[in-house]
């Protein structure tokens, strides 16, 4: 015994190089199944709280290209509104559900983000205080953001679209073929779509949008324009490649999108399933 | 850019502790970049590495009044052929991890040797900046 402590001391540095790497190695396991455990990433209010601090030195720099997309999009809504003035006037008229209000929009600001790394997360200003849960979607006047991954009670991290991980039920527009959207982990301006049969006439420059399935985002969410279109003699499904809508170099301020009707939809479809069994 | 702090610590400092101070530094970063162990894995390897590395490319009968391993002490040269490995070790730790597998595994690679040597640079570059000669004497 006394010499298996002896041979344990005199390798000492080794024992701990070992038991240090299995720790890590076990954070980096176990890391994606504490969702709600905010402590230890970005949404924390360390981190936040300097994220935060950074964000607004940097905010300086970009008044001008902010103003301008804000601009834009006051010029896009207005002119949506001017559509839809005389449908709100005949007394036949349903409000849509999503004018009635199934979703609400919290607008926030990204404190941080990255595009580099092949799992990219970003930061926002806000958190459970104003509202913002887990699993929330993230978009901005342009498209698809993110997901909401953990909440603090000021800050929360989201996944962003550019994580490997991270898979978007996605629509195209023109055929209404259900497909999916993914990253390859390569380009930040590109994104692939995948499982769209080969049936299908894909074309550069349709419109992918969410499809509104799984109620996270609204429908019609823009995510990218078809970029390139290839298919395999034998294969089953299009390589197809997304150019992405959000520039996510330059993310400014983003909406993170609750839902009302998520728990009865969730409900309902869990009670078929139980039918079904 | 964080590396420089273990490459440049003395080497009089104990394995053990460089080993700990790897795993606190590794953890913080982490936190940072919500990437949980990641960091931390690979910069306490380079921590083990580290030492090891240092005594297969020192002369024989050692340095001479010499506390930590910079570009200044012991020359450009030296500190390269003490860093590149080094970091292109952690770099790749890292981006396989973050990867999560072999399955990307050229253009991790590539990534990785860019990365190595844009560290690197910066890291001389901070040197030649911050570290006043007799800042340690």
């Amino acid at each position: 015994m006394r010499r298996l402590f002896q041979f344990i001391y005199q390798y000492r540095a080794f024992f701990l190089f070992l038991v240090l790497e299995l720790v890590s190695g076990w954070l980096v396991v176990n890391h994606n199944n504490y969702i709600s455990a905010s402590y230890f990433n970005s949404s924390s209010a360390i981190a936040g709280n300097v994220y935060d601090s950074r964000q607004n030195i940097q905010d300086y720099f970009q008044l001008k290209q902010v103003n301008q997309n804000l601009a834009d999009e006051n010029e896009q809504l207005r002119n949506q509104l001017a559509l839809k003035q005389p449908m709100l006037d005949t007394s036949q008229f349903k409000t849509p559900v999503y004018l009635s209000g199934q979703y609400d929009y919290t607008m926030a600001k990204v404190v941080n983000n990255s595009v580099s790394r092949f799992r990219n997360y970003f930061t926002l200003n806000k958190g459970r205080n104003d509202g913002i849960e887990e699993g929330m979607g993230v978009v901005n006047s342009l498209g698809l953001v993110g997901k909401i991954k953990s909440v603090s009670n000021n800050f929360s991290t989201g996944y962003s679209a550019l994580h490997v991980n991270l898979l978007v039920s996605a629509l195209i527009d023109e055929t209404q073929t259900l497909c999916t959207a993914t990253w390859d982990g390569t380009d930040p301006t590109k994104m692939k779509l995948k499982y769209v049969p080969r049936h299908v006439q894909v074309k550069k420059e349709m419109d992918v949008v969410t499809s509104g399935f799984n109620s996270i985002f609204p429908e019609g969410v823009k995510i990218g324009e078809v970029d390139t279109v290839f298919i395999q003699k034998n294969a089953t499904f299009y390589d197809i490649t997304l150019k992405v809508a959000v520039d996510f170099q330059s993310l400014d301020y983003v909406y993170v999108i609750g839902n009302k009707l998520k728990q009865e939809k969730d409900s309902l479809e869990q009670s078929i399933e139980v039918l079904n069994d | 850019m964080y590396v420089g702090f273990i490459l440049l610590l003395p080497i009089s400092v104990s394995r053990n502790y460089v080993l700990l101070i790897a795993a606190f530094t590794g953890f913080v970063i982490d936190i940072f970049y919500n990437s949980l162990g990641t960091h931390m894995a690979a910069t306490i390897l380079m921590a083990f590495i580290r030492p090891l590395w240092i005594n297969a490319i020192t002369p024989r009968g050692g340095y001479e009044n010499i506390e930590s391993p910079t570009a200044k002490d012991l020359g450009l040269a030296w500190f390269l052929a003490y860093s590149l490995p080094l970091v292109f070790i952690h770099l790749c730790l890292v981006f396989f991890i973050e990867a999560g597998g072999f399955h990307m595994f050229f253009f991790v690679i590539f990534k990785a040797i860019t990365s190595t040597f844009l560290t690197v640079f910066v890291l001389i570059i901070i040197q030649y900046l911050f570290y006043s000669k007799g800042r340690f004497s």
